[in-house]
């Protein structure tokens, strides 16, 4: 549904000012070809996350992250958490992540069952979540959104936790937009988010203030499934 | 006030100087280091300005396809012409939701159609989410920079200004000020019934809107009340999500000197159904206010490709000693002056393209490379040979001196001669080594700077005796 009185008269005044104007659109942008293993890849990830402030820790399968999850949780004294189950199409191998956390987590952390947006404001410490991808280049996640979250977990809470597995790391901008595209993923979700790091503002003489909105510790727990994952960071964008 | 008066008073405030020389240059130091990590950095500019003038140049055919894609995915399209009916627009929706409390994302074009004093006199609640907005709503200031707003204030300014608006105990730590806001800001987002952002990317062939942004604020207010207003001016748009490589490329480093921003959201229509978070409905005002009128200028609409970086405010010799607020204009540095007289041809303060060296550092640094000097002197061209030149001042010394000038230039006798008179005028005038004040009506000149002596044997001399002595 369209509004507005104004729309024909826009759209024939747009027409008129440019009905001389002939530009051919460019060719596809030549990247510089590259296609790094996928280790080195995750290696870069690694630094750059590092270097935006995120803390990084490396489990060497699915088991082992639930397990630095649970500590983290356990390092922050973390009560109430959120869960979001849909990062990414795929089920975990290990059943739905809410559950998971639920049975795994120590006492007395517990899932935060009312989702209104002022118990999370005020209750959930840490909202965790699972990465559709992570961006190499720059040490980025990309979180999407779904029936049960994706929005406010990565969002509300003053610490995000989120499960990157490591054949989901691409090298940068032209590939991780490929495959959200292949995905069909800004069809599906109402929001996909690239995060980078802690929320962070230089709003007074540019010095570097973090947490001023959105969480103030951002925790990567990379999994390490290269052998056994079909090879999403194999592909070149535009295949 | 005129751009001379502010610019004076400005010159005048060392501590408003200091700010500026200090936060721009350390944006350029960080954006060099940010762009020396991408070899292709001038092919993608090259890229980007393509992308941009491809699009703009089928801009309705774009229009209507993201339009229709918007509309597939449940979202509202708005269209507003100027900027009294961009404000109607987002009344309306307001008053059809019954929305008291509205919480804001940065957007320039909100400020370029005053949307905040009409939604406030219509009786809404406004709240600028953005730190630095936040800051400068509880000043009554307008922004003075496109990415850092609040640059015209220092710790101690931020400091006395919450102390004393806010009734909190002074400090100027800002990671104090910033826990602060922080608070107050995390109770408007839970109560607010509606959230409006701006847009700094619309995609086409999607129906998305992108928005960059550090803080987190913009993806509050898109993502908690129930209702999202995107503001957007038309010529935001790119063909396809691929396009956004480039373009997200571009723009956080040479903004802020990051690789990239903390967060870029992508939104496409409001919530899907059977989702927990999300607005239940999401409009878009499409902004003309100017932006057309633009667009028929070969010249002028090449600076609607800007993807408001604010690198040329970082990098002009002018705007670093004047600061944004002097050029009077929502948008300041060189390309607000290209901005205002193009959106606001009436209203615009008509010296504004002269404030400019032409020095040509903007258009070297500008992420999209556009020709801000040129556009410049096409702006000055016009105000001279249009009604606007009335206005300007010393327009009639002016017009002597230059064609005085154009006389002297005209054969190399008439230059000699010329330059002779002129040497030996401000030798006579030279006190110490400097000529530090000439008499009217030249005083102008003297007034903010001095000049060098000019020395006793010009350039062509010294060049013939240097000819005459190789003969020898």
């Amino acid at each position: 549904m369209s509004e507005g009185s104004s729309r024909d008269t826009m759209i024939a005044d747009v027409r008129r000012a440019v009905s001389a104007w002939r530009e051919d659109a460019p060719q596809a942008f030549a990247w510089p070809a590259s296609l790094p293993p996928p280790a080195a890849l995750v290696d870069r990830f690694i630094a750059r996350a590092e270097s935006a402030a995120a803390f990084v820790s490396i489990a060497s399968d699915f088991t082992g992250a639930l397990q630095r999850i649970a500590d983290i949780l356990f390092g922050l004294d973390a009560r109430q958490v959120i869960v979001s189950d849909d990062a990414w199409e795929q089920p975990w191998e290990i059943g739905r992540l809410s559950e998971v956390i639920e049975e795994c987590t120590i006492r007395p952390t517990s899932l935060l069952h009312d989702t209104s947006c002022a118990a999370i404001a005020k209750f959930a410490y840490v909202g965790i979540t699972a990465a559709a991808y992570g961006m190499a280049d720059t040490g980025t996640l990309v979180v999407c959104s779904g029936p049960t979250g994706g929005r406010v977990e990565s969002l509300l809470p003053p610490v995000h936790i989120a499960l990157l597995p490591a054949s989901r790391v691409v090298a940068g901008l032209p590939e991780v937009l490929a495959a959200l595209g292949r995905d069909r993923q800004f069809d599906r979700s109402s929001a996909v988010t690239f995060i980078t790091g802690p929320s962070r503002t230089a709003d007074i003489e540019l010095t570097l203030t973090i947490g001023v909105h959105g969480p103030k510790q951002l925790f990567i727990v990379l999994v390490n499934d290269l052998a056994t994952a079909p090879g999403v960071s194999k592909q070149s964008p535009g295949t | 006030m005129s751009i001379n008066t502010k610019s004076r008073s400005a010159l005048g405030d060392d501590h408003l100087r200091g700010l500026l020389q200090e936060v721009t240059a350390r944006f350029m130091e960080k954006r060099a280091a940010a762009i020396a990590e991408v070899p292709e950095w001038e092919r993608l500019r090259d890229q980007a300005r393509a992308i941009k003038r491809a699009t703009l140049a089928s801009l309705d055919r774009y229009l209507l396809e993201f339009e229709s894609r918007v509309t597939a995915h449940g979202g509202v399209v708005h269209w507003a012409a100027d900027a009294a009916e961009a404000c109607r627009v987002v009344e309306k929706i307001a008053a059809a939701n019954h929305v008291r409390r509205v919480v804001k994302g940065k957007s320039m074009v909100s400020e370029e159609i005053g949307l905040n004093a009409f939604l406030e006199q219509a009786g809404l609640k406004v709240v600028e989410t953005d730190f630095g907005e936040y800051i400068l709503q509880i000043a009554g200031e307008r922004p003075s920079h496109i990415i850092a707003p609040a640059i015209h204030k220092s710790r101690f300014d931020v400091g006395r200004l919450f102390a004393q608006k806010l009734k909190i105990a002074y400090t100027d730590n800002p990671e104090t000020l910033a826990a602060h806001a922080r608070v107050v800001l995390r109770g408007e987002f839970c109560a607010a019934q509606m959230g409006i952002s701006g847009v700094n990317f619309g995609v086409a062939s999607t129906g998305t809107i992108v928005i960059v942004e550090n803080e987190g604020n913009a993806r509050l207010s898109t993502t908690l009340p129930p209702v999202h207003v995107a503001l957007m001016g038309i010529e935001k748009l790119v063909p396809a999500i691929d396009d956004l490589a480039v373009f997200l490329t571009l723009l956080p480093r040479n903004a802020t000197g990051q690789a990239m921003t903390s967060y870029v959201s992508f939104i496409t229509g409001p919530r899907r159904g059977g989702d927990r978070f999300g607005p239940e409905q999401l409009h878009v005002v499409l902004i003309d206010n100017g932006r057309t009128r633009m667009l028929a200028d070969p010249i002028m609409r090449d600076v609607l490709m800007c993807i408001r970086c604010g690198a040329c405010q970082n990098t002009c010799p002018v705007y670093r000693q004047i600061g944004g607020h002097s050029y009077g204009g929502v948008y300041a540095g060189p390309i607000g002056s290209l901005l205002g007289p193009g959106l606001e041809p009436r209203t615009s303060p008509p010296d504004l393209p002269f404030v400019s060296t032409l020095c040509g550092a903007c258009a070297d640094v500008c992420a999209v490379a556009i020709d801000i000097p040129s556009a410049l002197l096409h702006l000055r061209e016009r105000a001279m040979a249009g009604g606007t030149e009335k206005k300007l001042p010393h327009r009639r010394l002016q017009r002597f001196a230059l064609r005085a000038w154009a006389e002297a230039m005209a054969g190399a006798g008439r230059y000699r001669v010329a330059s002779r008179v002129m040497r030996m005028t401000l030798r006579a005038f030279a006190r110490g080594g400097r000529v530090r004040r000439l008499p009217r009506p030249f005083h102008g000149w003297t007034e903010v700077r001095d000049f060098p002596v000019p020395p006793g044997r010009t350039f062509r001399q010294q060049l013939k005796r240097g000819r005459d002595e190789r003969r020898q």
